[in-house]
């Protein structure tokens, strides 16, 4: 991932590339101040934080830090169908994508949530974003040649990646099917199968991304074998995610055996990794971004690993242990890559700050690393103590470590607002005295 | 899954309750996990923290037919399964009753 950037310095970001990405920034935004207040809430006695509905604000957290990453992924992806097929997307598709970005979180403000974890949009808020996702699936398989010719594996990936997100998309409404309405096990196990093909499709999406972004050479496909290893494991993990539940053995048995064969691209990760050090980007303020990505994805990775070993999940399941590492691996990953995406497809690089986005970046790191710290320690606690031990008594200690845990997001929240603010001067939009600009792009 | 604890799943969900509370670990974790919430506390008892509150959970606005839905549906959950356990049954994953 760390080889040197070409493809000339910038490549011209056309619309409706950019106003993806400044929705994307908007969403990453939003959901940090709301994803502030719910860490507030927990630590605040109850009297102070009335007015903040936790069953709303969680919802929307979610909604919005899936749509920001969704509209991010799609503005490099329309960036790159741009540069190498010359053909713009739809306008129709991105009002059509605006109006789900926004309409969601006002239909979970009028109490018409699902109440699930992942997919709190009601039907008809879905509904708006399957036509979006089947036309960027389709598009890139339009595209397949021309693609194919510039990166063979980056296409794999970005084809892939959209197929995953469409079929998790249509896969997360299957609850409303009777088979799955009457059995709760059931029920969980097509809901976490859609929630990881969804998550994969992003993370593989975004890795594509990255394959254009890099090097002019093509990129060679790798061996059939590897796909077939990745299918594997992408498509049966799922189980892991509720082991203690009555779902079929055999299922849990490949989700073990599939959730292992992540240590294969733990190590080939690692291997970038240290090769990354010491090698430059051009232009060089990219470097602290993919130094990040590369960091993150070890780190998220290898606690998927781990915390898929059955007896370790024991303890982890559960716990804020589970959502750390989602965190770390929707910001250390997700979020950083569109932010690399947006400013290597820069409109106007003369304006992106450098010194800013390290201090984006640093401040994103360490906040993400204090984070691991507090959740880590709450769920450890929680895990351990809950077997013995009646919530109410182990609760004070949690919340006496979650004091951390509005401190770490402010200042995560700091490092995202930092770095979407470069991302969208890096993408043409000034904003000065003389009000707000969308600088128009070459295309 | 019974009629009825399917509609005690829906006012589950219309309430929002997986934001905050987990079921085999699986939701929220701002508060306990409710997989045997029955058994440990009793229908009683849950009903009357689910009406008016406890602690930074605040009180619920829930009608005695929807209440008895509800209390079906966790009680469904209850017979399921054993959450959270020290260690798996042996010879396969899982912690079904």
């Amino acid at each position: 991932m760390m080889e040197k950037l070409s493809g000339g310095p910038f490549i011209p970001m056309p619309n409706p590339a950019p106003v993806y990405i400044i929705l994307s920034a908007i969403g990453f935004v939003f959901a940090a101040v709301i994803g502030l207040q719910g860490a507030l809430k927990l630590v605040l006695p109850p009297e102070m934080t009335s007015w903040m509905a936790f069953e709303l604000l969680r919802p929307m957290h979610t909604f919005l830090a899936m749509g920001a990453v969704l509209a991010g992924l799609f503005g490099l992806v329309e960036a790159i169908l741009v540069k190498h097929t010359g053909k713009q997307g739809h306008p129709a598709f991105l009002i059509l994508f605006a109006t789900f970005l926004l309409v969601g979180p006002a239909a979970l403000m009028m109490g018409q949530g699902t109440g699930r974890e992942y997919f709190p949009a009601p039907l008809w808020v879905s509904a708006i974003l399957l036509p979006v996702l089947f036309s960027q699936a389709w598009r890139l398989m339009s595209a397949h040649k021309m693609l194919t010719e510039r990166s063979p594996e980056g296409f794999w990936l970005l084809g892939f990646g959209a197929l995953f997100i469409l079929l998790a998309w249509m896969e997360s409404h299957l609850r409303l099917l009777e088979p799955l309405l009457y059995s709760f096990t059931r029920d969980l196990s097509v809901q976490w199968h859609a929630i990881d093909t969804m998550f994969a499709g992003m993370n593989t999406v975004l890795f594509g991304t990255v394959m254009f972004m890099m090097s002019a050479r093509p990129k060679p496909l790798r061996p059939w074998v590897l796909f077939a290893i990745s299918g594997f494991s992408v498509l049966l993990t799922f189980g892991h995610h509720h082991y203690v539940s009555a779902q079929p053995g055999m299922i849990k048995t490949l989700a073990v055996i599939a959730s292992m064969v992540a240590i294969l691209s733990l190590v080939r990760h690692f291997i970038a990794w240290r090769k990354a050090q010491g090698t430059s980007t051009n232009p060089s303020y990219l470097e602290p971004v993919l130094r990040s990505v590369e960091f993150w994805v070890i780190i998220s990775v290898l606690s998927g690993v781990i915390f898929a070993i059955p007896q370790i999940n024991l303890i982890t399941h559960g716990t804020y242990l589970t959502l750390i590492h989602a965190m770390g691996s929707m910001i250390g990953v997700n979020f950083l890559i569109i932010v690399l995406g947006a400013l290597a497809f820069s409109v106007s690089p003369e304006t992106v700050r450098g010194e800013r986005i390290q201090l984006g970046v640093r401040l994103t790191n360490w906040s993400l690393g204090g984070l691991w710290l507090v959740l880590g320690a709450s769920g450890l606690v929680r895990g351990i103590m809950r077997i013995e031990h009646e919530y109410f008594e182990f609760q004070p200690i949690r919340e006496a470590i979650l004091v951390g845990f509005p401190v770490a997001g402010l200042v995560l929240s700091a490092g995202i607002w930092i770095l979407c603010l470069e991302a969208l001067r890096a993408q043409g939009l000034v904003l000065d005295r003389h009000g707000i600009k969308l600088r128009q792009s070459a295309h | 899954m019974s009629e009825i604890a399917v509609l005690g799943q829906q006012v589950w969900r219309e309430n929002g309750c997986a934001n905050c509370h987990s079921v085999l670990g699986l939701g929220g974790h701002a508060g306990p996990d409710l997989t045997n919430v029955i058994s440990r506390s009793g229908p009683e008892y849950s009903s009357q923290v689910i009406r008016y509150g406890i602690g930074i959970m605040p009180a619920r606005e829930i009608d005695d037919e929807e209440m008895m839905h509800l209390v079906a549906w966790l009680t469904h959950i209850d017979d399921q399964a054993i959450y959270p356990v020290r260690s798996f049954p042996d010879g396969s994953f899982g912690a079904q009753r």
